[in-house]
């Protein structure tokens, strides 16, 4: 997602989640590349936010440079913490129960198997292992976590090896695999992308044999950043953590950006599951939702009584 | 007595419990780990019988100190009789919100994380020194308000202390297992 931060620095400078600067890799190679440690600090300085400046001041350097290594362990507990959120929330489950619905639809429509899951930027694969160890799909369902951090794949793949879970992890482009998904994931990941940068993004999911997507991102609400901080405030154990996790609410799209960058693709585009039951009462997490066209009509009727959650396709 | 006693003792062990499974939330990035959390809860256990063994003497000073101990120990009755009444009600409160989690719905089970367990969490050690600061309304000799306090400033920041000692085992995630670093 490097690219696509710098992106968001310009549209919006004052909100910088320290993840996104603390790593940063070469787009072509996907080799890392240093981070100065001054400078970074200094950038948080600029922009007011001081707390994060003093918490990357406090990070292990090795001349000048961020320790990488201590990096990626820090990286690896905070991807941790946030599972433990996506657990309480039961998140796994509730992208099983869509998927069913879409792989159901995908066969009703006669699409050929094998079906390619990718999530994108799938950290320690929390989704995907989730899905490979309650999902139950079946042998012709791929299930692939791609991610530009190596260290987050490895730990990935490791906890994958070790609960001897059917899905794979991979350093990669997720646009740029050597096959395309039959459907593009995300959780958390969108709010990352800022500008024009999020309908370019959504325009490469255009691919030959890609049937859908769905991505799922903290929706803006009145209650979204108190919420945010509450939980975070309880939860959390790493400053990094607590930081983030609240930037991250507040630089969420709304629906109506994410559906406009979605319209610019070929697929139909709508939100799935912005409100709890037929309540005025938002998700924490919205979904952006894309079908090729011939899906749609399968898909309502593989959803059932869920199919009031998904709204205008267009 | 026995029975202020005995409910104080389930009600420490019950949060003892808990607190362990919060201290050893997200550090162990599994799909699968019911042991683990089983572990986390034994520990917890284990540290809430500490906790109350130095209880237990903190009270034991308190007696040992005061001119009156036979009206010092109905103090600490009645004490504890009212501090059961607080942590009774947040122990109900708490095993309700599970058995709504029981419900095999994914919005009713994420909505008891975010409008019960989690502010339920964050309350918690307000809820202790509530327990103890009603408990101690009763006006009893000073050596018993000492010992609430003492037990106060032990019980309230517990996960603290839990979390703490999670830490230095290096309950971290990234371990190859639970309590093993990288």
């Amino acid at each position: 997602m490097d690219s696509a931060v710098g992106i968001g620095e310009r549209s919006r400078p004052q909100l910088l989640e320290i993840s996104d600067l603390i790593v940063d890799f070469d787009p072509a190679t996907m080799a890392r590349r240093p981070v100065l440690q001054a400078e970074l600090v200094e950038r948080f300085r600029s922009v007011g936010d001081h707390r994060a400046a003093r918490i990357v001041a406090g990070m292990p350097v090795s001349g000048g440079v961020l320790d990488p290594h201590e990096v990626d362990r820090l990286l690896i507990r905070v991807h941790c913490e946030m599972q433990r959120l996506s657990e309480e929330f039961q998140h796994g489950q509730r992208v099983s129960e869509l998927l069913h619905a879409m792989l159901a639809a995908f066969r009703q429509c006669g699409i050929p198997t094998p079906y390619r899951i990718v999530d994108i930027g799938c950290g320690t694969g929390y989704v995907i292992r989730w899905l490979a160890a309650r999902g139950d799909f079946g042998r012709d369902v791929e299930l692939i976590g791609v991610d530009y951090n190596e260290a987050l794949v490895q730990e990935a793949q490791r906890l994958s090896t070790a609960e001897r879970l059917e899905c794979r992890f991979e350093v990669v482009n997720a646009f740029a695999m050597d096959q395309p998904a039959t459907m593009y994931l995300s959780t958390g990941v969108l709010h990352h992308v800022q500008g024009g940068g999020l309908a370019e993004f959504l325009c490469e999911h255009d691919q030959v044999g890609t049937q859908a997507f769905a991505h799922y991102d903290f929706q803006p609400s009145p209650l979204s950043r108190p919420g945010a901080w509450a939980f975070h405030y309880i939860r959390m154990r790493e400053p990094l953590s607590c930081h983030d996790g609240v930037i991250s609410a507040r630089r969420a799209h709304s629906a109506t950006t994410l559906v406009d960058a979605a319209r610019q693709t070929s697929f139909a585009s709508g939100m799935y599951g912005t409100h709890v039951w037929k309540l005025p009462i938002p998700r924490v997490f919205h979904t952006l939702m894309g079908l090729r066209p011939e899906v749609i009509e399968a898909f309502r009727h593989t959803l059932g009584r869920r199919s009031g959650r998904l709204g205008t396709l267009a | 007595m026995s029975g202020t006693a005995i409910s104080l003792y389930v009600l420490a062990t019950l949060d003892a419990m808990f607190s362990g499974v919060c201290a050893a939330s997200g550090r162990d990035a599994r799909i699968n780990k019911r042991s683990y959390y089983l572990k986390a809860m034994i520990h917890g256990i284990g540290w809430g019988q500490v906790a109350c063994v130095v209880g237990l003497l903190i009270l034991a000073a308190a007696l040992k100190i005061s001119d009156d101990p036979r009206l010092a120990m109905e103090q600490m009755v009645a004490v504890g009789d009212r501090m059961v009444q607080v942590f009774a009600v947040y122990a109900a409160i708490i095993l309700a919100f599970f058995a709504v989690r029981a419900i095999p719905s994914v919005d009713i089970r994420s909505m008891t994380s975010t409008v019960a367990f989690g502010p339920l969490t964050l309350i918690r050690p307000a809820v202790v020194v509530c327990g103890i600061g009603w408990g101690l309304a009763i006006g009893p000799q000073p050596p018993i308000i000492v010992a609430g306090i003492l037990i106060c400033v032990l019980m309230a920041p517990f996960r603290v202390w839990l979390n703490r000692w999670f830490d230095m085992k290096r309950w971290v995630a990234g371990a190859e297992e639970p309590g093993v670093a990288r």
